[in-house]
């Protein structure tokens, strides 16, 4: 009896440490009404849609070593691990990486998206970080090197490009509209450089994140709005994260739970990430 | 003009790994389409009427839609119509090759009928069935005078499989696109890659010419 008692208290001693170590919280147990849960369960992987897009996910290039980081990666492992599945990476294209949630070919993407109204309409984001853009063009270019500021862009004559179906279209075509605009397909960089080095386009919208390791690498450019390397710009604020289709709101809120315990192990890692950008 | 090479130096095993696929994918899509065009070809000039009609249909719409939308279409429509989701090297592989074939079926039939009536009547005269004569004395001399052509089949199927790059088949567009996103040298990565597939298609063009130049003879009649 005395046997039976004193495993019956360890047990409960085991299932109350391992309750307590366990980094789920209240609101983070895995939904079980979630037919996409259900799904991913039963399959046994948790599918990623995967593009890379440094800060936030890159791919290493290098032949050796993890083929992914950063925060969408840690975010997406963590998400596979309370689920107890396998993550399977599934490559996807800037054409791709939207239409293959509503194709369910992929249960999440986790290339790192920027919230649109458009992109709002057809999926859900759970978002762990927050940009804003900068507009860049060559240092040499008369209309970048004597602009103040971003407004003196809007203007006739000046030719801006962006990336067709990318985060910065819909504010590009509200931001210049005196302005030419060049809308141009991805070339799979942050920003259609190519344009600005080709001088076919005097400036262009980029991210302030990339636009750091873009000043490092490539001579010769020039970013407004000034100081601080553009990193204080306020130039559409926008949050960023991974998305899914749309109308699965017990999924969803499971994600945006783990994705706000985990905020400030995201935050830092997309901080190590920049520095060595 | 600034130009730095180290991230090409840095990636050379990931853009290897595309441009093996990009060899894969040409192989098996040029294998392939010659193994449908062929049957569509046989299928076009000797099925029945009814057959022939659908065929024709087939071949002219391939030659109308570019290959980028029979891709998309393929890696969007066919999930979502069939529930069946297609990896992305097969879809590209499978749209590939029924565009290809299109275009195949379209040469083999030309060299067919290229070769004179009196060949098939003469066959036929000492016995032998319609199949004999088209794999015994059509076949052999048409393939030769095909040559040519297949040449810039197997030179257009190659390149196109860049265009798989739009749905995310690592290859090597797809690989170098990567590379010139990471480490923003779109000049030094992409300068390399159009090097690369010169490498890779002019030999073999250069090839089936010579091929051609040689074993032209077989093919007069």
């Amino acid at each position: 009896m005395q046997l039976l008692e004193r495993s019956v208290f360890a047990l409960s001693l085991f299932a109350c440490i391992a309750i307590l170590a366990s980094p789920v919280k209240a609101g983070e147990a895995v939904p079980t009404n979630s037919p996409r849960v259900q799904a991913i369960q039963k399959a046994g992987i948790f599918r990623v849609g995967v593009l890379a897009n440094p800060p936030w996910l890159v791919e290493n290039t290098s032949g050796g070593g993890d083929q992914w980081s950063g925060p969408g990666w840690t975010l997406a492992k963590e998400y596979a691990r309370l689920l107890g599945v396998k993550l399977q990476p599934i490559a996807v294209s800037h054409e791709t990486k939207v239409p293959v949630l509503a194709s369910n070919q992929v249960d999440m993407t986790i290339s790192p998206l920027s919230v649109t109204p458009e992109r709002l309409k057809v999926i859900d984001f759970i978002t762990y970080s927050a940009t804003s853009l900068c507009v860049f063009g060559r240092a040499d270019n008369p209309k970048v090197a004597n602009a103040k500021t971003i407004d003196d862009f809007n203007k006739e004559g000046v030719i801006v490009a962006y990336y067709t179906g990318g985060g910065e279209e819909h504010w590009v075509k509200n931001r210049f509209p005196n302005a030419t605009l060049r809308g141009v397909s991805t070339a799979g960089t942050a920003a259609p450089v190519e344009e600005i080095i080709g001088r076919r386009a005097d400036v262009t919208p980029i991210n302030r994140i990339p636009w750091v390791a873009l000043n490092k690498k490539v001579k010769g450019l020039k970013a407004l709005p000034e100081g601080n390397n553009c990193q204080d710009s306020k130039e559409m604020g926008t949050d960023v994260g991974s998305a899914i289709d749309k109308n699965q709101p017990e999924f969803l809120a499971w994600l945006k739970a783990v994705a706000a315990r985990m905020q400030p192990e995201l935050a830092a890692e997309e901080s190590r990430m920049i520095e060595k950008m | 003009m600034d130009l730095d090479v180290s991230p090409l130096i840095d990636s050379w095993r990931f853009l290897a790994s595309g441009l093996g696929l990009t060899i894969l994918l040409s192989v098996a899509a040029v294998v392939c389409s010659f193994v449908l065009g062929l049957a569509v070809s046989l299928g076009r000039m000797y099925g029945p009427p009814w057959l022939r009609v659908l065929l024709a249909f087939y071949i002219d719409s391939m030659r109308a839609i570019p290959v980028f939308v029979v891709l998309v279409w393929i890696y969007f429509a066919v999930p979502i119509i069939s529930g069946y989701s297609f990896d992305p090297f097969w879809a590209a592989l499978t749209g590939i090759t029924i565009h290809v074939a299109a275009y195949v079926a379209e040469v083999i039939r030309a060299g067919i009928t290229s070769i004179r009536k009196g060949q098939t009547q003469a066959g036929l005269a000492i016995g032998m069935s319609g199949a004999q004569v088209v794999r015994k004395i059509l076949l052999p001399q048409a393939t030769v005078r095909m040559l040519p052509a297949f040449g810039s089949i197997v030179s257009v199927t190659i390149k196109d499989t860049a265009i798989a790059a739009v749905i995310a088949v690592p290859e090597l567009m797809r690989q170098a696109e990567t590379v010139a996103g990471q480490s923003y040298r779109p000049i030094e990565v992409f300068t390399t890659v159009m090097v690369i597939y010169f490498l890779v298609i002019f030999p073999v063009t250069r090839l089936i010419d010579r091929y051609y130049i040689r074993v032209a003879h077989l093919g007069r009649s």
